[in-house]
């Protein structure tokens, strides 16, 4: 089973190879101000928990947010793509350690150093009609890379699949893939758990 | 009675003095002169280069050589009187990356901090010093950041920094020899205001906010994230997906344009804010006032007042948003107030719109 499971993983990622994949045009925040995007990736990132500080949320650090005041924005990325095809773009954000002085507070680094910083889809699900809240916004992620691809033409569940690259010349990567069951985006090389 | 009298007396001058204490900040006393923290700067504030391919990231503050004084245990000047350490005394805790860290609140929405420094107890109140160090990323430096309202400005245009970075000569017995304090910075005629700024005055931080925001324009707003070869990468400002839009920041000339006076379209939240009209330029679209009649009043509206969203706001707020294709949400007035380095106060009862407050 094991083994079946490596080949079908390796199968698919040599078909999704095959096809073309489409580059995000991403724009650095300067504050929540900047434009939509930026409001809502910075007021919904600060309420999920970094993984890499424990038991604080994203930017909760005592240098970005001190006593629940923003003293300094981070650096956050935004992109918008429909990923669903409904017509309305998903929001594609990404953490960056804020070049040398912030190394190691949102991104993890290989052993050559190479960057994997944190990227979230996040979707609007507020309904027609009812008040719009962040609440409501659901936030997939974060899935840790050097950048991410959108599959131009292979939607699975409706959601198109993603590509998690793994190096900076983005020679690897994994394929990210929406799983209606678990209503998460999850590494087709570790499918989640049944 | 006479001794309630007098308690009265020292309770009221107890009183009082600890309230002005408190309410002192740096620019209750007029224009303010922030001294620089060091010398010689190693590397501006601005986006660099990463090792993403395609990508650069923004360097948030202004490095400050210490090895010319001797590296770890440098004395680096503290902030201006005002400023309070936000961690209380003498506290530098450390936050990953970053080091030890002092960060102090001068009030009107400026943070100053100093990253990189030696150790828990780095600042020294009774002189007013941070001492310097190697702790997070790097070699011993001193990183200084100045922001308002979380978004960084150009520290070198508020403390006048030379940066003489170029040069070469900065080690052994004749340090002193070499240093160049006479020599103009160049980088500072760039400066909006071509040098060193008072940051107190809300016209100078604006046009600082204006220019932090052309400068990742210009180097590190549009960052591509992909395969590079065989590939649809859409351009900046065009359409990258179904229905997408990519949002510039808007950016304001730095001076007045030969046709008339600008001044800001949106954002007029104080009471000083004035009609304007529409105009088109070549880097976008401005509003020119029909009352300003000045380059100053270009910068007229005033940023640190806390006024909470109105009606016309929200509306503006609900308009850009759905131009943003995403839609409005009620953490938009969150961001209202924030930008005015406020806290939002929800709404309560029927009330459809909050309040904004220090």
């Amino acid at each position: 089973m094991k083994y079946i499971m490596l080949i079908l993983s390796f199968a698919l990622i040599l078909a999704f190879t095959t096809q073309k994949a489409e580059a995000l045009d991403y724009n650095l925040c300067g504050s929540p101000d900047d434009t939509a995007a930026c409001k809502i990736a910075y007021f919904k990132l600060k309420t999920l928990p970094n993984p890499l500080e424990k038991d604080k949320a994203y930017f909760d650090d005592g240098l970005h947010i001190v006593n629940g005041k923003l003293f300094l924005f981070p650096d956050i990325h935004t992109a918008l793509a429909d990923l669903d095809g409904d017509g309305r773009n998903e929001l594609i954000a990404r953490i960056d350690d804020s070049a040398e002085e912030g190394k190691g507070l949102f991104c993890k680094y290989t052993q050559d150093d190479t960057p994997l910083c944190p990227n979230f889809i996040i979707q609007d699900r507020n309904l027609p009609d009812a008040k719009r809240s962040l609440k409501a916004f659901k936030a997939f992620g974060p899935i840790y890379s050097t950048g991410i691809g959108l599959s131009t033409d292979e939607r699975v569940s409706g959601f198109m699949s993603l590509r998690a690259y793994q190096n900076i010349d983005y020679t690897q990567y994994n394929v990210m893939q929406y799983d209606l069951k678990s209503d998460e985006y999850f590494n087709i090389t570790r499918p989640p758990a049944p | 009675m006479k001794n309630l009298a007098v308690f009265l007396l020292i309770f009221g001058s107890v009183f009082t003095g600890t309230q002005q204490t408190m309410a002192q900040t740096m620019c209750d006393g007029g224009p303010v002169n922030i001294e620089k923290p060091l010398n010689r700067v190693t590397s501006n504030m601005g986006p660099r280069k990463t090792r993403i391919n395609g990508a650069s990231s923004n360097h948030k503050g202004t490095d400050y050589s210490t090895r010319d004084y001797g590296g770890v245990g440098t004395p680096a000047k503290g902030p201006p009187e005002g400023c309070v350490n936000v961690y209380g005394g003498k506290k530098t805790p450390y936050v990953r990356g970053y080091g030890n860290i002092a960060k102090f609140d001068c009030g009107n929405g400026i943070t100053i901090q100093y990253a990189h420094l030696d150790g828990a107890d780095a600042y020294d109140p009774n002189t007013n010093q941070v001492r310097t160090g190697d702790t997070g990323v790097g070699v011993a430096h001193l990183d200084y950041i100045i922001a308002h309202n979380g978004k960084t400005l150009d520290a070198q245009c508020i403390v006048g920094t030379v940066d003489n970075s170029k040069g070469a000569y900065f080690y052994g017995d004749s340090v002193k020899k070499y240093f160049r304090d006479d020599i103009v910075n160049p980088d500072l005629n760039q400066c909006p205001m071509g040098g060193k700024i008072d940051i107190c005055d809300a016209d100078n931080i604006a046009a600082l906010r204006e220019q932090s925001d052309r400068a990742r324009g210009a180097g590190a707003s549009s960052v591509t994230s992909g395969p590079t070869a065989g590939t649809l990468i859409a351009g900046t400002g065009s359409s990258s997906g179904a229905g997408s839009t990519v949002i510039q920041p808007y950016y304001p000339p730095t001076s007045p344009s030969s046709s008339g006076i600008v001044s800001r379209p949106t954002n007029c939240s104080g009471s000083t804010c004035i009609e304007t009209q529409m105009i088109a330029t070549a880097q976008g679209t401005f509003v020119r006032s029909s009352k300003a009649k000045s380059y100053k009043e270009f910068w007229s509206h005033d940023a640190t007042q806390c006024q909470p969203p109105t009606k016309t706001n929200v509306d503006v707020l609900r308009q850009r948003a759905n131009n943003d294709g995403i839609g409005y949400i009620e953490e938009y007035e969150d961001a209202f107030c924030l930008n005015q380095g406020c806290t939002y106060i929800k709404p309560k009862g029927n009330a459809k719109i909050g309040e904004c407050k220090k």
